[in-house]
């Protein structure tokens, strides 16, 4: 197969990308102010998209990663530091490869 | 950090990572990419994945376009350039109206510390313990929980949603029904309609 140029993946990367991120403010402004049904339905979207994102990837890194971010919910039930969350996450996932074969 | 130390280990150049980074700036795909790479997959293989996977984008920016005034319309495409998973998070948990200079700020350190991470963990990469850097991934995940956080602890309606999102999307990604980066717009679509719907009947306030 021919090789393919990584300059040419990075630029052609970054058009596609830079469009999913300005056609969101292109639709509000040709729009002007939404319907209220669909700003009642962009309220909810912070939440859904961040565990949308975490969880396929907690279910798919098996069992360390699955505890280490339950871990990371307890503390962050305690601790609204998102630093201490994440050392202690990193931690444990890096303690528990070391001393469980898993 | 943890894209530079990667890039290494696949074999690109430190002038490719850092180009990847400064310019298409959308860390998840720029991970995906790296796989495709080092699999051969082709140039439009790996533009179309780009495109699946930062759809999510186009919701994210609707939704910041939703807070902040409309006289900001200049700034739109600098403040649309840095839109990603984590910039959103923190605009989006933010109370009140966004101003343009926080959001600017905010994603010029966001920018910086990414791409100087991209560097820097290149650089890093032969250094590091492998046993450190197999564990890096988690940070991220971390991340996104202590941010969630505050807002669930005040509604538990938004906890139910996000977490029947979760459980949506990975059941959409285990059945392996729509391409992937699909399945995470469809759930966000359907989980936050039927939050906005349910809701709305009860009379609720958000």
């Amino acid at each position: 197969m021919e090789k393919i140029s990584i300059e040419w993946v990075i630029i052609g990367m970054a058009l596609i990308t830079y469009f999913t991120r300005v056609s969101g403010f292109w639709l509000a402004e040709k729009t002007g102010k939404l319907p209220e049904k669909v700003e009642n339905t962009l309220k909810y979207i912070p939440g859904t998209i961040i565990i949308s994102i975490i969880a396929p990837a907690v279910f798919a890194q098996g069992t360390i990663n699955a505890m280490a971010s339950f871990a990371c919910f307890l503390i962050s039930l305690k601790s609204d530091n998102i630093v201490i969350v994440m050392v202690t996450g990193v931690a444990i996932v890096a303690l528990m490869r070391n001393y469980i074969p898993l | 950090m943890a894209f530079g130390i990667l890039a290494k280990t696949t074999g690109i150049t430190l002038l490719e990572a850092f180009l990847f980074s400064a310019v298409v700036f959308a860390g998840a795909s720029q991970f995906i990419a790296l796989n495709l790479l080092a699999t051969g997959v082709g140039f439009g293989g790996i533009i179309l994945t780009t495109l699946l996977v930062n759809f999510r984008h186009f919701l994210m920016s609707s939704y910041i376009a939703s807070r902040v005034d409309s006289k900001m319309k200049r700034a739109f495409p600098i403040i649309a350039f840095g839109v990603t998973d984590e910039s959103f998070s923190v605009l989006s948990f933010k109370k009140g109206a966004l101003s343009q200079i926080y959001i600017i700020v905010l994603e010029s350190i966001a920018y910086i510390s990414w791409v100087t991470g991209t560097v820097s963990g290149y650089i890093l990469g032969g250094f590091l313990p492998d046993l450190l850097v197999k564990s890096m991934g988690i940070a991220l995940y971390a991340m996104f929980v202590a941010l969630l956080m505050p807002e669930v602890k005040q509604s538990y309606k938004a906890l139910i949603l996000a977490l029947s999102a979760g459980l949506l999307n990975s059941a959409l990604l285990y059945l392996d029904i729509f391409p992937k980066g699909w399945s995470i717009v469809i759930t966000i679509i359907f989980v936050s309609g039927v939050g906005a719907f349910f809701y709305e009947e009860t009379g609720e306030e958000v």
